[in-house]
């Protein structure tokens, strides 16, 4: 089924192409269509330094598996190559570029005109409609205006001091990319199940909003938002786990999460620790009681992890049924029997970079073949003459 | 066009707390009829609070004792006639309770069963406990972010709403499937790879520079400028970003100091010049004045806000994808919708979050058609709640 399906691309960047991966991870087609100046990612990092490449480790990341045509919107060659392909296409993924394009010609109803079953899907900044949809926006200010920012550092000693701070790795964009994705197969059972393409549009900023569907709640119920000063937090709210312990703690080769939260998870902590005379203090006994002398309790806490290693630490918590789990750099999650168990990094062989690794999906699905280890990333254009023959 | 695109779908939610019930509403939004099945003897941890009323949007609500072999048999009957069977219990707990795969499959083949868990159905750590949270840190997701050498990030609450929206998206990948193969599927899915899904960047820059991933606080690979700048007020602030040549020069004259323009390379006291320029013209202006302003000039700038802030915007409610609806306990409140405009078709439906059981009478009686004395027994017997 997804085989049979043929999607254009047309938007650089992250959230466009991770959108068109996990669609091609399906086992879509995904034809690139690239304006002269190449898919931005191309030149983003990350690079092998020193060494002089065409082609991001990102751009690869994103784009295994997929075609790539160049050609320019904005000349009639290009409209007629564009067009020919839009004919055939099932999906058209876009974002940013018809915007750019002189009078932005390529509407819903320029592209309906040409084909009329098509699903045109434009991931925007902002809603189209609104006030904002002017805006420029990039992963920072997206991910700022959108709530995510306060909760990543958690309450802060000096909050005039500590600005908020965005997530690595631009997972503003990436997550824009699958909630598109989202959208799109349910724009694809509606066809499935009455014909009908039509136009979609996913806005970033509310894709990074629903992320923070639980605080829009609490403030809809008239709760106090979570301070970002350390002063004005009531209890312990670590890691996004308001109410509950938890945190990370100092190791002797990195640090270790954990969070024994019930009362039966923390009788086991404490017995894993050998039982130290401290954990019978009467301000220790209780749920409520750890979590407003959380300060003190993580202090005589670390004087313990301290001594061992992180994998030791987790290991041991794991056997007891305590929810433990180490703080991993790149190279340990390489290693790690789980990850290796499951098969989920998978090799990427590429002409200029040799075999890299590269995040799996997260599914494993019983009857669908996945399409996740193909062919190379396309250099620019290098499908132009198998896709626009006649052009 | 008179339907939502999940129309016609049936979802059996056995899933509780945030990842699986964020999933089953974003798809009950758009349509599908979903029928949580809850207990009092195990309540959702949920339940309780606000949150509960943005992560249940538009479903049913059951309840079954899942301790009785009478409760089991009803999920059974219901699994027959539905298209989805969705759960995030932990691995292993709903084969102990008799309704794995090779069980719901032999009541209804064409069934689509998404277990969703920490870090996934097999493996050597499959029966590790885990929270997002925890997850969060063990996959380095957390370590990607907060300013350079500082102890790992809190994370906030990422994984979670992240694994519910990527449940939704291959939940209608597989009825996608469905429709064309009659295949039925089970759904192995890990949240701890959900995140590293998310991660490419790091786990490259370390395969091809060496170095343990670094995080970067707000600046950026690749923008040539990636900052904030504190605003008038307390704990405001100004998110900015600078992402080309054209759009430096143009900032630069725009706040009058055209000599910091740049051709090419960016020397280093050029840009903490323009650093401190910038500093020191937002200092009187509120994070919204700053930002409009630089809008104005073409530059991508924001606010950084808090909830309360987001909770708040107007641009949020013009789009209606914050909306006016009544909650359970009969106030009016804006709740949130989807992140996704349909231009076809009818409104998504924001319905009401639902009590445990409302909908017994409903789904048992009227669906299932159990005859009136099997149901009143059902509920005597504690089977039914």
């Amino acid at each position: 089924m997804y085989e049979n399906l043929q999607i254009l691309e047309v938007g650089g960047g992250i959230s466009v192409p991770y959108c068109g991966k996990l669609m091609s991870g399906f086992g879509c087609e995904v034809i690139k269509v690239e304006e002269p100046a190449g898919d931005i990612s191309r030149k983003m990092g990350p690079f092998k330094e020193g060494e002089d490449h065409f082609e991001s480790g990102l751009f690869i990341a994103l784009n295994n598996g997929k075609k790539s045509v160049c050609l320019d919107l904005n000349t009639v060659k290009g409209e007629e190559a564009f067009q020919a392909l839009l004919k055939n296409a099932d999906i058209v993924i876009e974002g940013g570029v018809f915007r750019r394009c002189i009078e932005e010609k390529y509407s819903y109803k320029y592209l309906r005109s040409i084909n009329r079953e098509l699903i045109y899907l434009e991931v925007s900044d902002f809603p189209r409609n609104g006030s904002r949809s002017e805006w420029l926006s990039t992963d920072l200010t997206i991910f700022h205006m959108s709530g995510n920012a306060h909760g990543i550092l958690g309450p802060v000693e000096d909050p005039q001091n500590n600005p908020p701070v965005r997530a690595g790795g631009y997972q503003s964009e990436f997550l824009s990319g699958m909630t598109a994705c989202t959208a799109l197969m349910m724009a694809l059972y509606r066809k499935n199940m009455t014909g009908l393409g039509g136009y979609v549009e996913v806005p970033k900023y509310e894709a990074l909003v629903t992320q923070t569907i639980a605080g829009l709640a609490n403030m809809a119920f008239g709760k106090d938002a979570p301070a970002r000063n350390l002063a004005k937090v009531k209890e312990a709210s670590v890691g996004g786990m308001v109410g509950a312990v938890g945190g990370v703690l100092p190791t002797n080769d990195g640090y270790v999460a954990i969070s024994p939260r019930e009362d039966d998870q923390w009788r086991r902590w404490i017995d894993l620790m050998g039982s130290p005379e401290w954990a019978t203090e009467d301000r220790f006994s209780s749920r409520s009681g750890r979590q407003s002398n959380f300060e003190d309790l993580w202090a005589l806490v670390s004087n313990w992890t301290r001594n061992y290693s992180k994998h030791y630490i987790a290991q041991k918590g794991q056997e007891n049924h305590i929810p433990c789990f180490p703080v991993n750099t790149i190279d340990d999650l390489f290693e790690d029997d789980q990850f290796q168990y499951r098969e989920f990094f998978v090799d990427s062989k590429h002409p200029d970079y040799g075999t890299l690794k590269l995040p799996g999906v997260p599914y494993d699905i019983s009857n669908m073949e996945l399409n996740l280890i193909s062919s190379p990333a396309p250099f620019l254009g290098e499908h132009n003459s198998e896709l626009l023959r006649s052009f | 066009m008179e339907t939502l695109p999940l129309n016609g779908v049936r979802i059996l939610d056995l899933s509780w707390i945030i990842a699986g019930p964020t999933a089953t509403r974003h798809m009950a939004i758009m349509g599908a009829e979903v029928i949580k099945v809850g207990s009092s003897k195990r309540p959702d941890p949920s339940y309780s609070g606000p949150a509960f009323h943005s992560y249940n949007q538009s479903k049913q609500y059951v309840s079954v004792n899942l301790a009785s072999a009478e409760g089991i048999e009803i999920v059974k009957d219901l699994v027959a006639i539905s298209d989805v069977v969705i759960e995030n219990f932990a691995t292993g707990v709903i084969e102990r309770r008799g309704l794995g795969y090779d069980v719901l499959s032999s009541v209804n083949p064409s069934i689509i069963m998404i277990s969703s868990s920490g870090v996934g159905h097999s493996g050597p750590k499959k029966d590790q406990v885990a929270y997002g949270s925890l997850l969060q840190h063990y996959t380095g997701w957390n370590s990607q972010s907060g300013y350079q050498d500082s102890e790992p990030v809190k994370g906030g609450l990422w994984a979670d709403p992240w694994v519910g929206m990527e449940l939704a998206m291959v939940t209608t990948a597989c009825l996608n499937y469905r429709m064309s193969t009659g295949l039925g599927q089970y759904v192995d899915f890990s949240m701890a790879e959900a995140l590293l899904g998310s991660m490419p960047i790091t786990i490259l820059n370390h395969q091809l520079n060496g170095s343990p991933s670094e995080s970067m606080g707000n600046e950026d690979y690749f923008d040539l400028m990636s900052e904030l700048f504190r605003c008038k007020g307390e704990d405001s602030w100004l998110a900015l970003s600078i992402t080309c040549e054209e759009q430096w020069n143009r900032l630069c004259k725009s706040l009058g100091r055209s000599d910091l323009a740049i051709r090419g390379k960016i020397e280093k006291s050029v840009k903490d010049e323009l650093r401190s320029v910038i500093s020191k013209w937002v200092q009187g202006k509120t994070d919204l004045e700053a930002v409009n302003l630089l809008q104005s000039y073409g530059i991508a700038a924001a606010p950084s806000w808090g909830i309360l802030d987001v909770y708040r915007d107007d641009v949020l409610r013009e789009d209606k994808y914050m909306v006016p609806m009544e909650t359970n306990d009969g106030e009016s409140r804006f709740m949130p919708s989807v992140p996704w405009h349909f231009l076809q078709g009818p409104d998504p439906v924001i319905g009401t979050a639902p009590k445990l059981g409302q909908d017994n009478y409903k789904i048992f009686r009227e669906l299932m058609c159990i005859e009136h004395s099997k149901y009143e027994k059902l509920l005597t017997d504690g089977v039914l709640e």
